[in-house]
């Protein structure tokens, strides 16, 4: 029997409109769960409904608004003091959303936090670029058998007393190998605070009760699939620039582990991109340009923050769009068949021609016939393209695939 | 991407914060009976082997959740029986465990007197078990209705373990209460949907459940039993001599019923106890001394 699987994954520094491709796949699949195959709520992935609702969705999957479930697997990284402000901003809208998550997911801390924004403030002008939520000091800690917290730990009795073991142990081992002598006042009071503690344990006894534990062997039983990855290839920990990457595997690695766990045979796989390169924050950005001619940027998700700084742009460089997608699809694929293809969005923002580079060579393109040049060029089919930031905006190449998904 | 939510001086608002700022209902699910528990409303629970099951080995725990058990019972649906199936699931004490959780009430005072989830193989237990709804009545009668997990097993479980194999399951109640002697036709026919002739006696629904399970107790040395333990066992031993256990720290509820299991599959007692870190060895040999038969061997 063949189960089959969607994914989207963003195939640069991630803001590609992965957010956008899920809710056009959630909303042509019927009973879709959308699955978190990397990262943690340090995410932000647009959705505007056809009614004009809009969320930034960092927890909850991009097909919550076209009725799909979430499911965070086992390479997501749970963060307990944001997901109820999440779930209380969706209820806002109307959305609530069925949640399940494999018991291994990694959990997230107040002192993770605690240290990455300690690290971040000690680079000043050289950060990194990090979100400042803790992600990638949970992936460290998880390293350490003793010191690791997961999603089934947050019933254990002594969690209590695993906080305080991480708090009085792992803290200072950490900040000292980072070589972190003192920290800002705010940071030491929330440190030193048994309130952070308390705190934190009654958000993980509420998080444990709007998540299903589930694991990701079952996933298929809660509906059809669509994976959806965060951050892009260009953040991968493996193939990105160190040290400005994101810890985890952005493309198809942890995807292909879940679905070989699942019995997933059949991927079909969609690389976004904009019609231009965005990045945040620190890292290389070939061909960098302070504005984009040709191109009117809108981004209301991505306002300056104090972390990341603001939004930098770049023409889109085939060069490098192909080879990280190439790249990805090389990964052994454990029997697994996967078809690829790409979507092209922010076509809308785009004058009458604009600049693509593809290595040294510059060329332009007509917005009317961009996506399929950009995708003959970078060797795929095209899926999708996008005039505007809603599904009904997305013009459709996917349809075909999701319409034979449904009748399966 | 681009979440940045919490600056530095957010920290003080974090802590700040209520902890209950938002409303228990919120917060936490349940506030009545679910149906899909209420065992007057399904026919039977059924453990099946499959491909990835093929030796299934039902297991039932139930625990005490009336108002006398107090913090333990809340603790214990919450966390602890999740902590325990999950050891159950990973240790494998027996082959392809499958669980099923039960929350024991007073037949006698409570609305909803027993509440069964299905049976489970992996830990998407975890969620029915924090559906369960802790109704927090009982006590004042010297008595809960335990009798009523041990008909639960004998009148509306089917499992391919014993029909199929001959081989039993495992059935433990959890509480720190004397047992109320069985069950009323009144309370049969209210918590089963069945219409019985007559009432039963705890000896005949344990007796009845004996017939497909090893049955066990274990007293929690809390709430009613810190107090008056012998009362407690006066009404257990009788019951179910050399398988009432007590235990002296609820927390390690999922280290002892794991040994129990192990020691009745044949291994040795002192070696299952030796085999926990820490503490928990101290309490799980603790426990598992109180057994008459170990009281019996000679001391050098």
């Amino acid at each position: 029997m063949s189960t089959r699987a969607q994914a989207v994954i963003g195939a640069l520094y991630g803001d590609e409109g992965k957010g956008l491709m899920v809710d056009r796949l959630a909303a042509a699949t019927p009973g879709a769960v959308v699955v978190r195959s990397n990262g943690g709520a340090q995410a932000g992935h647009t959705v505007v409904d056809p009614a004009g609702l809009r969320h930034v969705f960092h927890h909850i999957g991009s097909g919550s608004f076209a009725g799909a479930a979430t499911h965070f697997s086992r390479f997501f990284v749970a963060h307990p003091m944001l997901l109820l402000d999440e779930l209380a901003d969706l209820s806002q809208l109307g959305v609530k959303p069925a949640i399940s998550s494999d018991p291994r997911a990694p959990v997230t801390t107040p002192f993770d936090v605690i240290i990455n924004q300690a690290l971040e403030l000690a680079r000043g002008t050289a950060r990194h670029g990090s979100c400042g939520l803790g992600f990638g000091e949970t992936i460290e800690r998880n390293l350490r058998p003793e010191f690791a917290l997961s999603t089934k730990d947050l019933f254990r009795p002594d969690l209590h007393a695993r906080l305080v073991s991480i708090r009085d142990a792992w803290v200072p081992l950490r900040l000292a190998a980072l070589g972190i002598t003192a920290l800002p006042t705010e940071l030491t009071t929330a440190l030193a605070d048994d309130t952070t503690i308390a705190r934190f344990e009654a958000d993980c006894a509420a998080y444990l009760d709007h998540v299903t534990l589930w694991p990701d062997r079952r996933l298929c039983e809660r509906g059809t699939v669509i994976f959806e990855a965060a951050q892009g290839l260009g953040l991968d920990q493996d193939r990105g620039v160190f040290p400005h990457v994101t810890r985890s595997n952005t493309g198809l690695a942890n995807i292909l582990a879940i679905a070989a766990e699942a019995g997933i045979t059949e991927l079909d796989t969609t690389y976004a991109t904009r019609c231009y390169t965005t990045r945040h924050g620190a890292g290389p950005l070939k061909g960098e340009v302070a504005t984009l001619p040709g191109i009117s940027v809108v981004d209301p998700t991505n306002a300056p923050n104090e972390w990341q700084g603001c939004l930098r742009l770049a023409p889109l460089d085939l060069g490098l769009l192909r080879e990280a997608i190439t790249r990805d699809l090389t990964l052994d694929r454990d029997g697994i068949t996967v078809s690829a293809g790409l979507a092209v969005t922010c076509l809308d923002q785009a004058d009458d021609g604009f600049a693509v580079t593809d290595c040294e060579e510059v060329m332009r393109l007509d917005p009317a016939k961009a996506a399929s040049d950009i995708a003959d060029l970078v060797g795929l089919p095209l899926r999708a393209e996008s005039w505007g930031p809603r599904r009904g905006d997305v013009r459709l190449h996917v349809d075909a695939a999701a319409a034979e998904i449904a009748v399966q | 991407m681009g979440m940045g939510r919490f600056s530095t001086t957010d920290w003080a608002a974090y802590n700040a914060r209520h902890v209950d700022g938002r409303s228990r209902s919120e917060v936490f699910g349940a506030t009545g009976i679910d149906p899909q528990f209420d065992p007057a409303r399904f026919a039977t629970r059924e453990s099946r082997d499959s491909a990835y099951n093929p030796q299934s080995t039902p297991i039932i725990l139930a625990s005490d959740v009336t108002g006398s058990m107090g913090m333990i019972a809340h603790e214990l649906m919450r966390g602890g029986l999740i902590t325990l199936t999950s050891e159950i699931y990973d240790r494998r004490p027996v082959s392809d465990p499958h669980i099923m959780v039960a929350a024991i009430g007073d037949a006698y005072t409570d609305a909803a007197p027993l509440q069964a989830t299905q049976f489970e193989a992996d830990i998407s237990l975890a969620s029915q078990i924090r559906a369960l709804w802790l109704e927090g009545n009982g006590g004042g009668n010297d008595g809960e209705s335990y009798s009523a997990a041990h008909l639960l097993a004998a009148l509306k479980t089917s499992t391919d373990a014993f029909e199929r194999r001959g081989r039993k399951g495992y059935l433990f109640t959890i509480g720190d209460e004397p047992v109320h002697n069985g069950l009323t036709a009144e309370q049969i026919a209210r918590i089963f949907g069945i219409e019985p002739p007559r009432g039963l006696t705890a000896r005949e629904c344990l007796a009845m459940a004996q017939r497909s399970y090893e049955v066990f107790h274990i007293v929690i040395r809390e709430g009613y039993a810190a107090t008056r333990l012998e009362r407690v066992l006066a009404s257990w031993q009788p019951l179910l001599p050399g398988r009432t256990f007590v235990l002296d720290d609820h927390r390690r509820i999922a280290e002892l019923v794991v040994s129990i299991i192990e020691i009745t599959e044949g291994r040795d007692a002192g070696e299952v106890a030796a085999s926990w870190p820490g503490a928990a060895a101290a309490v799980v040999a603790k426990a598992i001394g109180e057994r008459p038969k170990r009281r019996l061997l000679p001391l050098f």
